[in-house]
């Protein structure tokens, strides 16, 4: 039973399956179109998705952040070797790994002080040695968690703003709204990446890229997730994560009366809209996280009730037509915001639909369709940069809660005055070329482009 | 002896009394995660609502199947009643409970809402997934292990004092010598304190001992002729004193056995916390299952007892057994190998049918000899030492789970 043959057969067993059955091609050029686009270097949180996602693969291959997620979506060490916290979650300690930059210094903990810093204005931060200090007034119950987060991304600005930093690609052309392309970086600290080059056209529409990976004139694209996967080449699909909702303009005489708001979030049929516009991809949902994340999202009733929007509709007279404002390069957006209308109207509540143009921008419309990238598995996390990105400090509070029941009276108390009305979830979509290997994209959302290869180079 | 830390425990039925007169009633199959998630539930809507008339409703959102869907319905009625609700149709009851199994992508999230009135209660409960999936009886198990530490110290036993891993999570590792704290920090475990036991145990060639933990980062350790007692809240401290105590067989406490303090075996005599005690053939391990007791005896063989009848195994197995539940079958058997200390040591997992055990799943190899093998606090987990050629030890925590 306890030879030494077994181990030996264990052994080798474990490296027959562990071995890929291809193993990787360096070189190559890799060619990504995409939806977003983007024409500056902005690390903000963006409430417009797909320049988010754009925003967050480039980071995610050019920055590196101090820590990542596994598979299992756990904080692992990433530019920060450990931790450790203090003042029951008040101080937080991480020590730095030596890494080189793209621009031949090396990674200090000032560096990554002066980037987190700008991110978050309510931490302080400060640098001891290759000691990283973040304090703050209250508990950080989820600090591991948003450290994951591309808005946390450690990069240093480089000529025309340019990212810098310690990732596998470093950026080498850049033409704002256009095109940008990533070079591999040799001395990357946890090695070369198998592609030369990434080449990611942007602002491309799905009928675009979907002809361009059918003619071979692409390698990635972002597809359309509410339409049937392309044969051309393989799909995959991530779990929703991107919230549809409807974001009210803050003062706004028109929706200032909560029964206007709460009235029009009634007379919605989300069913329809998941039916229909969205061909029962992702989740119809009254919940501001999805049922993957949360499992308590079924508590907000998502159910369409005309009678209630009209009982609070009559009592306040004649009413303004709100102006309801989506993505002009965002056909679903469209849709759903001419079905907004129509549910809406039925409930007796006028509401135009209006595409955001330089001259109708999302502040001077009542009401904002937005498409919001999730950026993290964790529920207080997400809560946290929801409410960042829509300036709701009730979301906010999310930060220093641990417990998912803390979670859910803070997305309740927070969805109460219906300045926020989500009305899905939707999925992320791609469609690749045969010539694409070991892609894999986790369940939210996350692409690392560095351990992909290409068969041959073009 | 009763440690004064565990009152609770004094509400379970010891398994010596189980061994005698048979009392362990069968549990249903690996449901004893979802049997706690009723009891909690029900615990958390009484605080909310005080128990009345009221119609409960269950909804699935998971992806339970339907039996244990129903079997969790079963045991939540039933935890209802027993804390005083009158459960009726809607009709006739005062308050409505709309209870719903849902899960996010780590746990398993049930939800209540307790309408009474014009009250709207809520109630939220997150229960470990790891009773996942709950294949069917007859997929194969596969035994992971996950390394917990390596020692230059010979480890005797270690403990996780919170029963699970997790960022900031301890681990309690005992030596002859001393007791070490560990901490989980940044995905590794780091050693934060030594604290030496200030006695020697009674010298042994095979030298064994047991930690389990109590509450509130208190914990107990046993050596041949010792018994500790110390805290790792704040700081470790320990104390230890000259004793025949029984040890704990399992981390939860609820099955003791006298140790022989001049030999390597529990000479046979066994207690319980609530003061009960029976006698078996010495032995060398036990594996405490929900309805059964095994035993490793001197002589090579292994024996069940259930219901006071004892019953020799055919299987021939080595001196370490644990009792261990999986996801998809209750009641596993975790077994060494039958070499001896000088070879490389192998562990399956068998389960029992008809009173006889087969194996379930492949063997998993180690590079020394199994010199310590116990089952965890809630016994979803073993945790096992091995004793490497390098001469260093190795703690491992091992799961069984469905599928290969």
């Amino acid at each position: 039973m306890k030879r030494t043959f077994l181990l030996l057969t264990a052994a080798l067993s474990l490296a027959a399956t562990a071995w890929p059955a291809i193993r990787p091609h360096f070189g190559g050029t890799l060619r990504v179109q995409m939806r977003g686009a983007i024409s500056s270097f902005d690390i903000t949180d963006d409430p417009n998705a797909a320049r988010a996602l754009l925003r967050d693969i480039v980071l995610s291959n050019v920055c590196d952040r101090l820590v990542t997620l596994n598979g299992n979506g756990e904080p692992q060490p990433s530019l920060a070797t450990s931790w450790r916290s203090e003042r029951e979650g008040r101080s937080w300690y991480f020590i730095l790994r030596d890494v080189p930059l793209h621009n031949g210094n090396t990674l200090t903990a000032q560096t990554a002080v002066t980037a987190l810093s700008a991110q978050n204005p309510e931490w302080h931060a400060r640098a001891n040695g290759n000691e990283l200090l973040i304090q703050s007034d209250t508990p950080l119950a989820g600090i591991l968690y948003q450290l994951t987060e591309a808005h946390n991304s450690v990069c240093v600005a480089g000529d025309n703003g340019r990212w810098i930093g310690s990732g596998p690609f470093q950026i080498s052309d850049f033409q704002p709204g256009q095109q940008i392309e990533l070079h591999a970086f040799d001395e990357a600290w946890q090695g070369r990446p198998f592609l030369d080059r990434i080449r990611i056209q942007m602002g491309r529409s799905f009928t675009d890229q979907a002809a361009d990976l059918q003619t071979q004139r692409a390698d990635i694209i972002e597809s359309d997730p509410t339409q049937p996967r392309t044969a051309a080449g393989n799909s995959s699909l991530t779990d929703p994560i991107e919230l549809l909702a409807l974001a009210f303009t803050p003062n706004h005489p028109a929706v200032a009366d909560p029964g206007v708001r709460e009235g029009l979030a009634r007379s919605l049929d989300r069913n329809s809209i998941y039916s229909v516009l969205l061909r029962r991809q992702g989740q119809p949902n009254a919940a501001v996280l999805p049922a993957w994340m949360s499992g308590y999202d079924h508590l907000f009733k998502a159910v369409q009730d005309i009678s209630a929007a009209r009982q609070l509709r009559n009592p306040l007279g004649a009413l303004m037509p709100l102006s309801l404002v989506f993505d002009a390069n965002d056909d679903l957006a469209k849709l759903v915001a001419e079905r907004v209308a129509v549910n809406a109207q039925a409930a007796g509540i006028t509401v135009q639909p209006r595409p955001d143009t330089p001259s109708f921008r999302g502040f001077n419309a009542d009401v904002r369709l937005v498409r919001l990238r999730l950026e993290s598995p964790e529920a207080g996390a997400a809560l946290t940069r929801i409410g960042t990105i829509l300036n709701l400090p009730k979301l906010q509070k999310a930060e220093t809660t641990t417990t998912l029941e803390a979670m859910y009276a803070i997305e309740s108390d927070a969805l109460k005055d219906y300045s926020l009305v989500p009305i899905a979830h939707i999925p992320e979509a791609y469609s690749r070329a045969p010539i694409v290997h070991d892609w894999f994209v986790t369940r939210w959302g996350d692409i690392r482009l560095a351990d992909l290869w290409v068969e041959s180079a073009k | 002896m009763l440690h004064s830390a565990y009152p609770m425990l004094k509400l379970i039925a010891g398994w010596v009394l189980a061994l005698n007169i048979g009392l362990f009633a069968p549990l249903p199959a690996a449901s004893q995660d979802f049997v706690f998630g009723a009891n909690q539930l029900s615990a958390q809507i009484s605080q909310v609502v005080a128990p009345t008339s009221a119609s409960v409703t269950v909804a699935n959102r998971s992806p339970l199947d339907d039996a244990t869907v129903a079997s969790i319905q079963a045991g939540l009625v039933q935890a209802l009643q027993s804390r005083g609700w009158r459960l009726g149709k809607p009709e006739a009851s005062e308050a409505a409970i709309a209870i719903t199994l849902g899960a996010n992508f780590r746990n398993y999230v049930w939800t209540a809402e307790i309408a009474k009135g014009a009250s709207h209660e809520i109630r939220i409960l997150e229960l470990a997934k790891s009773s996942a999936g709950r294949p069917p009886a007859n997929d194969p198990i596969a035994i992971s292990r996950y390394l917990l530490i390596s020692s230059d110290l010979p480890l005797l036993d270690v403990t996780l004092p919170e029963g699970k891993i997790g960022e900031g999570a301890h681990l309690l590792a005992l030596s002859s010598r001393a007791v070490q704290l560990f901490q989980l920090q940044s995905a590794q475990w780091r050693l934060l304190q030594t604290q030496s036991l200030g006695q020697t145990p009674l010298a042994s060639r095979d030298p064994r001992g047991r930690i389990a933990p109590g509450q509130i980062g208190s914990f107990d350790a046993y050596l041949p002729g010792l018994h500790c007692t110390g805290n790792s809240s704040s700081t470790l401290t320990i104390g230890c004193r000259a004793s025949d105590d029984p040890w704990p067989l399992t981390d939860d406490r609820q099955s003791l056995a006298f140790y022989a303090p001049n030999r390597n075996y529990f000479n046979g005599v066994l207690s319980s916390p609530n003061g009960q005690s029976g006698t078996v053939n010495a032995f060398f391990s036990a594996a405490v299952l929900s309805d059964r007791v095994i035993f490793t005896n001197l002589d090579g063989h292994a024996s069940m007892v259930q219901g006071g009848r004892s019953t020799p195994i055919a299987d021939r197995w080595g001196s370490d057994i644990a009792g261990i539940q999986s996801s998809c079958r209750a009641d596993l058997v975790l077994a060494t190998g039958a070499g001896d200390f000088q070879q490389f040591d192998s562990l399956s997992a068998y389960q029992v049918l008809n009173s006889q055990f087969r194996p379930v799943s492949d063997s998993m190899q180690f590079p020394g000899p199994v010199v310590s093998l116990k089952t965890s606090a809630d016994h979803q987990q073993a945790i096992a030492i091995v004793a490497t050629p390098s001469g260093r030890y190795e703690a491992y925590l091992l799961t069984a789970h469905c599928g290969t």
